[in-house]
């Protein structure tokens, strides 16, 4: 896949990308055509759920009521939390401090489960309640948003791991970061998506 | 080792602000004043994640802007949506 030259140096800081007279792209082409694919279908599902709710303004003034904001906070500050030290650990890569990155990416995965733990802790008790995707429109689209965002922190999980796993073993010593790159963009994509859902679904009724 | 002064300011404004929306979540029925400044703090997090975290500031200009727009679209419809 296309990538740019600047990729291809594994020591490149922050201040050589910025000086240089190439465009720099952070990480795959490809992956930057999934992240965009992937914003697409969540802009559809935001769109979605605010044309709904002009239509349906009671059901979800009552509806927003059986839901956690301090629950939706804690899962932001943690996804924001997770993406801030993948950005730290893509830094201490290209400064060669190998063990120090994977150190980082291992905290972005502890935060990372933070949120798993609070959203499933938010899921059961709503359940316990009654409430399901079934119960009205406005919880039909609460669970499919949540459960979608909820699938894609578990794979960029995944890919954190995986890239924790490669740092420990000196994969990107010396070698092109643009598998890390991709990976901490995807982690930051699904970060940015949170911070749309988080006010939409808990804070503005 | 560069310090990351930058990264971690950024972190802190992030929190806070997640912080004061929460804040707005739970004290406050939404009026139109807080599904602004709601959005707004919105558009302020995005642009300040894919400024500082995904390295999109010295990106390629094109998908800086995709990104930026996205970024401002959406906020605003909530401002929009505010006034129907």
């Amino acid at each position: 896949m296309a990538n740019t030259g600047s990729n291809q140096v594994p020591t490149a800081d922050v201040a050589s990308v910025a000086s240089s007279p190439r465009p720099y792209l952070p990480g795959d082409l490809a992956m930057w055509f999934f992240i965009l694919a992937e914003l697409t279908v969540f802009a559809i599902f935001i769109i979605g759920f605010a044309v709904t709710r002009q239509l349906y303004p009671d059901m979800f003034q009552q509806g927003q009521t059986y839901l956690h904001p301090v629950a939706g906070g804690i899962n932001t500050i943690a996804l924001i939390s997770s993406s801030c030290l993948v950005a730290l650990s893509l830094n201490a890569i290209k400064h060669s401090r190998q063990n120090y990155a994977a150190a980082l990416l291992g905290g972005a995965l502890l935060t990372a489960s933070v949120y798993l733990a609070v959203k499933s802790w938010e899921y059961n008790e709503l359940i316990q309640q009654g409430f399901g995707l079934s119960t009205n429109t406005y919880f039909t689209l609460y669970f499919f948003i949540t459960a979608f965002h909820f699938m894609h922190v578990i794979l960029g999980m995944i890919i954190l791991g995986s890239m924790a796993f490669k740092t420990t073993k000196g994969a990107y010593q010396g070698k092109s970061l643009s598998g890390f790159e991709s990976g901490a963009c995807y982690w930051h994509m699904v970060d940015l998506v949170w911070i749309i859902i988080f006010p939409l679904l808990y804070v503005i009724n | 080792m560069k310090p990351f002064g930058k990264m971690e300011y950024c972190w802190w404004t992030l929190i806070g602000i997640t912080l004061f929306n929460t804040f707005l979540g739970e004290q406050f029925s939404s009026s139109a004043l807080v599904s602004i400044l709601v959005a707004l703090t919105v558009m302020f997090k995005g642009l300040m994640i894919i400024d500082h975290f995904m390295e999109l500031r010295h990106a390629h200009r094109y998908l800086r802007l995709m990104m930026r727009a996205y970024l401002i679209f959406f906020p605003s419809l909530i401002i929009v949506t505010t006034f129907l």
